[in-house]
């Protein structure tokens, strides 16, 4: 029988190789890996003195990196998780969140987010961040997020939370995107929703306002001098620090 | 799998929700009632447009990945159409793959999210029906008479289907 006689037939070949290059990768990289000392950053950039210049900087203020797997969500799984992390420890901060979340679905659905999707993964994550504070261990928490299904919903939700705060500052947002978008609904379905999706300082800014979980970057590139750092919101003071090469996130630790 | 358990977790959801809640032009349901990831709809050809009357089957398949990545959906009833491809499967931008340009579409439309639901999927692909996009056709050969014949060939060509499609 031939793939034409059989329509279902392609579809299933394609679907399976798409799982195997996705598993590929899996195999490779893990969603979120087990820190390793920031000086083995230096073996990639062997040619590039430059970065190495800013590596060799990094490691006076950081001495571990996690790395989150390149797929487009790198930046979204790095908050969520550094967020759970940093909940589990931080009782105050815990309270503010939760308190933050009991409001967002009602706010994602005002604005015109559909409800029965939207639920669902405020739903889960909710409850996972609930599990985790009242019971998690490091362990059970790299297995939320080495958990494909799983760590792509916490993804989600963290992906409406930064649409939802974009449309609702969007007088503040929009002129940055203006000219290039009709207007924040826009961006924010081709620019923060679909799961491949990097983010860039705009996402970056609305999602740790909405959150009130602030974060510093540090950007490490080709230009001279020591790595550039970033606070945002502006003025905060934060307690976690991503690491920025051009197109990645990954986490910091002093 | 625990991979795809939220998977079918919300797509069962999503069963339990359009069996209690009645749909305008179309319905949905599994093929078979142990596999959540494999779908039966129907779409009402929409009315005033040629397609009114017919009674569309297709399958929707989704990928373990789901909702992170989008269902194939694919027609088994014959039907002709420029954002249709001659074995059924239907190209419409929501049903793309992230990154996915195959088609090359310069404005992508909206792409999979996954807050899309079986519905929205739906809704869209009836309004495909009604508003096909001959800019960047899946049947070309259906996309020429949709531009160049659209009372004549086209019609003929979609009309037949829609009498197919009711002889179940």
């Amino acid at each position: 029988m031939t793939a034409e006689a059989d329509p279902m037939s392609h579809d299933d070949n394609v679907i399976a190789q798409m799982d195997q290059i996705s598993k590929d990768i899996a195999n490779k990289s893990p969603l979120v890996s087990e820190p390793e000392p920031v000086e083995n950053l230096k073996s990639e950039y062997t040619q590039n003195h430059g970065f190495l210049a800013k590596i060799e900087h990094l490691t006076k203020s950081y001495s571990k990196i996690r790395r989150v797997r390149g797929d487009g969500n790198c930046f979204y799984r790095a908050y969520a998780y550094t967020l759970f992390d940093a909940c589990k420890r931080d009782a105050a901060l815990r309270d503010r969140v939760f308190k933050k979340l009991d409001t967002t679905l009602a706010w994602l659905v005002q604005l015109g987010m559909p409800s029965f999707t939207t639920e669902d993964f405020h739903d889960t994550f909710v409850e996972t961040l609930k599990n985790h504070c009242d019971s998690g261990t490091y362990d059970s928490l790299m297995e939320t997020f080495n958990n494909d299904g799983m760590s792509n919903y916490l993804v989600v939700y963290v992906r409406l939370l930064t649409s939802g705060q974009l449309q609702q500052d969007s007088d503040e947002y929009l002129p940055f995107v203006e000219g290039l978008y009709k207007d924040m609904k826009e961006f924010c379905d081709k620019e923060v929703m679909p799961v491949d999706r990097e983010a860039d300082h705009l996402q970056i800014k609305a999602l740790t306002e909405c959150l009130s979980f602030p974060l510093k970057l540090v950007y490490v590139d080709r230009s001279e001098g020591g790595p550039t750092e970033l606070v945002i919101p502006d003025g905060s003071s934060p307690d976690v620090s991503l690491l920025y090469r051009p197109g990645h996130y990954d986490i910091l630790y002093d | 799998m625990e991979t795809s358990s939220a998977a079918a977790l919300l797509l069962k959801k999503q069963l339990i929700e359009l069996q209690k809640s009645s749909t305008e032009g179309f319905s949905a349901g599994l093929v078979d009632d142990s596999d959540l990831f494999k779908w039966d709809v129907m779409i009402i050809g929409p009315y005033e447009t040629f397609y009114e009357g017919g009674y569309f089957r297709a399958i929707l398949q989704f990928p373990k990945e789901y909702p992170n990545r989008p269902p194939v959906m694919k027609f088994t009833s014959e039907i002709w159409h420029p954002n249709v491809e001659k074995n059924g499967v239907v190209c419409i931008s929501i049903l793309h793959e992230p990154g996915d340009d195959q088609y090359g579409y310069e404005d992508a439309g909206m792409r999979w999210l996954p807050i899309h639901t079986i519905e929205t999927i739906l809704i869209s692909v009836i309004s495909m029906l009604a508003d096909p996009n001959d800019e960047s056709p899946a049947n070309v050969e259906a996309a020429k008479q949709f531009r160049d014949d659209y009372n004549g060939e086209f019609k003929k060509r979609v009309r037949a289907c829609v009498r197919k499609s009711q002889e179940f």
